[in-house]
């Protein structure tokens, strides 16, 4: 063959392409690469959760010492004041409510700044003498430690409030009079202005909050910045939600603090004793706890994204010199063989069609009359070469769907296919003496698919049928439609198909024993492309079969919209 | 008696459809290449040329092109006449000027002879 000639035909019947994409395996590939990679990622995320688990236990530990030292100190201040009030409550100025007793108190309130008041209250709970000048005459009645100093039988401590814009906790002792009845309550009010102090002393660390807060949600003290705050009520504030939750007398918990930065919160009551305590509670912020975890994450992120570049730089090059190179090398055997196969095909078609056609005239006589036995030899041959030029054209067939050839689908007539190829097949079918019935419809069946696939795909189940059924036996062509499908349906009276060798009818190549054994022709393609072109075209196929009672073999396709115009069939040659 | 010029390097299938072309009235001029195909057209003026597209020296479509470049034969009607059956082929034939295009493999001898008929009716 010149090499012009081999050149030209190369190109025209190299149909290559396989059914999966290179481009696809190399993402998988790299995929595979990146994935080696996860744990390492797993680690820096687990590795933030251990930063924020080590802030709050930072927070745990630190700032729960440090609140409770609040708590301790204010204990202190609290634990003084019992003896106070008891040597208060027997001082003859205040049993006797001698007129000396105001400035008593007034000398002693001098001496101890951290007291807001310090006095004596009646059994009616006018304040008859008085440290600061203001409380006399008024009515405590209505204060908590004096009704619970009264209700209880000794020292009992009042509620934590802000009254007049000073955050204060009162005291209260009862004492008898002279009479042995009740004298009244001697009281002191401690001036909450310490707590603020004690946090100045604790010295808290930067962009951290003191706070207490009592189960109303009114801020009692508050230090940085305890003027804008203390007095203020804010039940709803997260910090006061969260508190008001908490099922322990001390813990640790996130939320916004009343700034409304985030913050980490370490809280204690600050009377334990007492059940309506408040609390007293500190706050970290948490951007700053969390600083330094953020930095080693960002640069643990930006040296991992660095090593998953290398690693897929690594791949990519390793993947090409180890898997992709070899993996293109061997589509380049497959496609080579392809067009092998597909050359040699075309190239068979020309020498058969040469001994056709010279069979053809001599048959035909127009070379002059033959004797009966030249004319059955001649004969012979011809079936011979059209065996040949089936087998030739299976394989190009074959061929053009494994090397991904696309079908050409379009609109086109199941029925007038069907017809052409058993007017293709009546020479054969009169030859053996069968008894061939077709229906066709009605009307025509109109399915979307390649129209020169699709008869082939009829004439290699008629084919089969013709083939296997013994001379004088009967075959059948129907195409009908309905439900939405043209069905076409062939059934012989032939070998059948023996039971054990049913699920492997369609495979490439196959044929089944009993065919084997009396038909040397046949390539064991005609049915696994069937297969493959209905299936293309959106179509199902089967059979049902009895060995030496005969096959149904029938396939069915979408019915599509009628063509506007009938007999528009575009026809390929 | 209708000239057909058929341009085809198989012997075999020259002489087959050469008979059969006679059989049916015609008078078959043979050429084997390209180069022959172009100066049997000048000379002869056949009423049509049968254009395998597999050729030695020259290929089917560079001869369908030269064909219809000369004023001398671009009035002779051409039938490409190949094995190959794809459409780009088809489409490129008939780009050419190509009157029809028959794949050889599928037609018997008759059905040829059948359409050189129709073509010259």
């Amino acid at each position: 063959m010149p090499a012009e000639r081999r050149q030209e035909g190369t190109a025209a019947y190299g149909r290559t392409g396989g059914s999966w994409s290179l481009a696809g395996f190399r993402l998988r590939l790299l995929l595979l690469a990146a994935l080696v990679l996860l744990p390492l990622y797993i680690q820096l995320i687990s590795g933030v959760f251990g930063e924020y688990a080590a802030a709050r236990g930072e927070v745990r530990n630190e700032g729960l010492r440090v609140v409770r030292l609040v708590a301790l100190q204010q204990e202190h201040a609290v634990a003084a004041i019992k003896p106070l009030l008891s040597v208060l409550s027997r001082l003859p100025d205040v049993v006797n409510r001698l007129p000396t007793c105001s400035a008593y108190m007034e000398r002693l309130l001098k001496d101890n700044p951290g007291f807001g008041d310090v006095g004596v209250a009646g059994p009616d709970g006018v304040i008859y003498c008085a440290g600061d000048s203001r409380s006399l005459g008024v009515s405590a009645a209505d204060k908590s430690w004096f009704t619970r100093a009264l209700s209880g039988t000794g020292f009992a401590a009042g509620d934590y409030d802000v009254a007049s814009g000073k955050q204060s906790v009162g005291f209260g002792l009862p004492f008898d009079g002279p009479d042995g009845s009740l004298g009244g309550v001697v009281y002191a009010t401690q001036d909450l202005d310490t707590l603020n102090e004690i946090a100045m002393r604790v010295s808290l660390p930067a962009d951290s909050v003191l706070t207490v807060v009592d189960r109303g949600g009114t801020i009692l003290s508050r230090y940085p910045d305890p003027q804008h705050w203390v007095g203020k009520t804010v039940p709803d504030a997260p910090l006061v939600q969260a508190l008001r939750g908490a099922r322990l007398a001390e813990g640790v918990f996130e939320a916004p603090g009343l700034t409304g930065v985030p913050r980490l919160f370490a809280f204690t009551q600050l009377d334990p004793a007492t059940a309506s305590s408040p609390y007293v509670t500190i706050g970290y912020a948490r951007d700053v706890l969390l600083a330094g975890a953020k930095r080693d994450f960002m640069l643990n992120l930006f040296g991992l994204a660095a090593l998953t570049l290398i690693v897929l730089l690594l791949a990519w090059s390793g993947g090409n010199y180890l898997i992709i190179d070899q993996i293109r090398a061997l589509q380049d055997v497959e496609r080579i063989k392809a067009e092998f196969v597909s050359i040699a095909s075309h190239q068979l078609r020309t020498p058969i069609t040469s001994l056709r056609w010279a069979n053809e005239l001599l048959m035909s006589g127009t070379v002059g009359p033959l004797t009966p036995e030249q004319s059955g030899l001649i004969g012979q041959t011809d079936r011979t070469l059209k065996d040949l030029q089936a087998l030739a054209n299976d394989l190009l067939q074959v061929n053009a769907l494994d090397t991904g050839t696309q079908l050409h689908p379009e609109q086109t007539d199941l029925a007038r296919l069907a017809r052409e190829a058993a007017g293709e097949l009546s020479l054969e079918i009169g030859k053996k003496g069968l008894a061939f019935s077709a229906s066709y419809g009605d009307a025509p069946a109109p399915v979307i698919a390649d129209p020169l696939f699709l008869k082939q795909t009829i004439m290699n189940l008629l084919a089969n049928a013709v083939r296997y059924t013994p001379k004088g036996g009967a075959v059948s062509l129907a195409v009908e439609t309905g439900r939405g499908e043209a069905r076409l349906t062939v059934v012989d009276r032939g070998l059948g198909v023996p039971e054990a060798e049913k699920p492997r009818i369609f495979e490439r190549f196959f044929r089944a024993s009993n065919v084997r054994s009396r038909h040397s022709a046949g390539s064991g393609l005609g049915l696994y492309l069937a297969k493959a072109v209905v299936e293309r075209s959106g179509g199902r196929i089967g059979f049902s079969s009895r060995e030496n009672e005969g096959s149904t073999f029938w396939f069915s396709l979408p019915l599509s919209k009628p063509a506007p115009a009938a007999g528009s069939h575009k026809k390929r040659a | 008696m209708n000239k057909i010029l058929l341009v085809e390097d198989n012997e075999s299938l020259a002489l087959s459809l050469g008979i059969a072309l006679k059989a049916a009235g015609f008078e078959a001029l043979v050429a084997e290449d390209g180069e022959k195909a172009l100066k049997t057209a000048v000379e002869e003026r056949p009423a049509l040329i049968l254009l395998d597209l597999f050729l030695p020296v020259m290929d089917g479509f560079k001869v369908l092109e030269h064909l219809k470049k000369d004023g001398r034969t671009s009035g002779i009607p051409v039938a490409v006449f190949s094995v190959l059956s794809q459409d780009s082929d088809k489409v490129e034939a008939k780009r050419l000027g190509a009157k029809a295009y028959f794949v050889k493999s599928e037609m018997s001898v008759q059905q040829v002879v059948d359409e050189v008929r129709k073509l010259l009716a």
